[in-house]
């Protein structure tokens, strides 16, 4: 059974959010992600950026296993850099500093960028978070853990090119 | 001319007694005992501590009587091996923070012919006067309480004794819309620009991991000349600058719903309090400058301020999530009843990085009226400088230069260093814990 935290925030937030745009307009150019294709991660927050005009997930993703960080040649966390939408409508969202603790595990879809460096636009894809303390069994992501939470409407999209919507 | 000597001479006379009259006044609030307005133990603001002795027969030469350590800042490798003489005097060679940050030059912003660092840097840096301090318990708040939050409903609960809290109109609210500048009775400044408090008294206000930091800050600043001033990069300054060199509150504009601090500078500054507002105002995302509520007591305005970015201050003690205050401003006036600024007494809160609270008692003068004083000036920083091999460098228009991007919300200064200049240094391995190997 998974949670939906869209409703409450709405509810929560609602008044306070009720002048803020439902839409928000892009501050640059998105020609740098490959919108044609997916990359899907389960990882750990390493912080959220709550930059004004997008904010930001810092993650490190967990390997095929779900057992351990992924790292780069020098053994270092390899670091990756989702820009979501607003502070404002990432609120609505239910997802905030307290709800996204380091640490926590959470799944979402990437478009990465054309250049393959670890950083990605979240696009249109859904966000969980596994329970606490809790994986993904090897090769699954949040959504299939019981008690995981979904923040914002959507799903994880299939992995690869981008499928048109049913 | 004898007569516009003497003309001058009571000119300059009666401005003294005038400067006399308008100082006593000030640095003086209400005293609610246990609440606000504690009377310092000694003077404030306290006066600078000084360069013992000056020129190059000072370099290194300690005070007379002052048995030097066999290994200080200034001759260690590794400032990370010497934690158990932090806490000495003479391993900071009794210089004061700012001293030492201004080992190479004249200060911000100027340069010098002779820096105190001396000839043969950094072991002949000069020394600082052993017998100057302005002690501990001259920070330390001299309050009873744990957090800003139960300080807070401490002074509403006595406002509300005495039919507080004030609610003001527009008739009856206070008039301190205007411009104010700093107070520096004498010059001195505020204890925490680190200039007249030796370095160990400041360490002692707080906790290993803060002291840690703030020595790491002052041995790349003094040592290394890698000063990572937030300015330098067009960083935000932070919330806890406003009591330095930073941004200031220098206009304020008073309604019965909010009160408005605005300034510009090395950066800008908007900090609303809003009044009979109670926590949280927004979404739980860390402001720069925080969320503040507030009441009025009378012609008191008193401000609980959370949910500030952790940030540093440069030359002094970084701030952590858990950063609260409680402000007290109190207007005061003349004979005649003519605003002269307002003493503004600020007592802060931070159990990860204080040891306990701390308190900072300061005083903004009116200087005019918003239509008597020039435009608002708002400056965005474009910026100029960049870190090459760890040094915030000027870098001309069209010069290429590699440049690692800084992660902005983990303390972009300490990655410079450790990058720099630490890496034969034992320092602790603060890998984040993810909870995964």
């Amino acid at each position: 059974m998974k949670k939906t935290l869209l409703t409450a925030a709405v509810l929560g937030g609602g008044l306070a959010f009720g002048l803020l745009p439902a839409t928000v307009s892009g501050h640059h150019s998105y020609a740098m992600y490959d919108g044609s294709i997916y990359k899907v991660f389960t990882g750990v927050v390493v912080r959220i950026v709550p930059n004004a005009a997008h904010f930001e997930i810092h993650f490190v993703p967990l390997n095929n296993e779900r057992n351990a960080l992924v790292r780069d040649d020098e053994g270092e966390q390899l670091v990756w850099v989702v820009q979501m939408e607003s502070a404002a409508e990432a609120f609505r969202h239910g997802i905030t500093r307290e709800s996204f603790p380091q640490g926590a595990v959470m799944s979402m879809g990437v478009h990465p960028r054309r250049d393959g460096k670890p950083a990605g636009d979240r696009g249109d894809s859904g966000l969980f978070q596994c329970p606490k303390g809790k994986a993904p069994d090897a090769g699954k992501h949040c959504d299939s853990v019981e008690g995981a939470t979904a923040f914002g409407e959507g799903v994880l999209p299939p992995e690869g090119a981008v499928r048109p919507r049913p | 001319m004898s007569g516009l000597r003497e003309g001058l001479g009571a000119l300059l006379l009666l401005s003294t007694t005038f400067a006399v009259s308008v100082a006593s006044a000030q640095l003086k609030p209400l005293h609610v005992a246990g609440l606000r307005g504690a009377p310092f133990p000694a003077v404030n603001p306290p006066p600078d501590l000084g360069s013992f002795g000056q020129g190059p027969a000072w370099d290194s030469k300690p005070p007379p009587g002052v048995a030097p350590l066999d290994r200080d800042l200034f001759t260690s490798k590794d400032f990370y091996d010497d934690r158990d003489r932090w806490l000495d005097p003479r391993y900071w060679r009794c210089n004061s923070p700012r001293q030492v940050t201004d080992m190479r030059s004249g200060g911000a912003g100027q340069g010098t012919s002779d820096p105190r660092i001396g000839a043969s840097p950094p072991a002949s840096a000069r020394w600082g006067d052993c017998s100057k301090d302005w002690a501990r318990e001259n920070i330390v708040s001299p309050y009873p309480f744990a957090s800003a939050a139960e300080h807070y409903a401490a002074l509403k609960a006595d406002a509300a004794r005495r039919g507080g809290p004030t609610r003001h109109t527009y008739e009856t609210m206070p008039k301190w819309d205007g411009v104010y500048g700093e107070y520096l009775p004498d010059g001195r400044r505020i204890w925490n620009y680190g200039r007249a408090t030796q370095v160990p008294t400041f360490l002692s206000i707080l906790t290993p991991e803060y002291q840690e930091r703030m020595v790491r800050q002052l041995y790349h600043e003094g040592i290394n000349a890698a000063h990572q001033w937030s300015a330098s990069y067009c960083w935000p300054e932070g919330f806890m600058r406003q009591w330095a060199t930073g941004p200031k509150p220098q206009r304020i504009v008073v309604t019965p719903e909010v009160v408005v601090f605005l300034g510009s500078g090395s950066g800008n500054i908007v900090r609303t309090a809003h009044v009979g507002r109670e926590l949280p105002l927004g979404q739980e995302i860390p402001q720069w400058y925080g969320d503040t509520i507030a009441f009025w007591d009378g012609d008191a305005l008193i401000m609980h301020t959370a949910n500030v970015q952790s940030w540093t201050q440069h030359t002094t003690w970084e701030f952590s999530y858990e950063f609260e205050t409680v402000e007290i401003l109190t207007p005061v006036h003349d004979a005649a009843g003519k605003l002269l600024g307002l003493d503004w007494e600020t007592i802060i809160y931070d159990t990860e990085a204080l040891a306990q609270p701390v308190r900072i008692l300061w005083h903004r003068n009116y200087q005019q009226s918003w239509s008597e004083a020039g435009r608002l000036g708002w400056a965005e920083c474009t910026r100029a400088l960049y870190p090459i091999d760890g040094f915030a460098t000027q870098v001309a228009p069209g010069e290429t230069i590699e440049f690692t991007v800084p992660d902005m919300l983990d303390r972009p200064w300490a990655k410079i260093w450790e990058e720099n200049f630490e890496q034969d240094m034992s320092r602790p391995k603060h890998e984040v814990d993810l909870g995964f190997n």
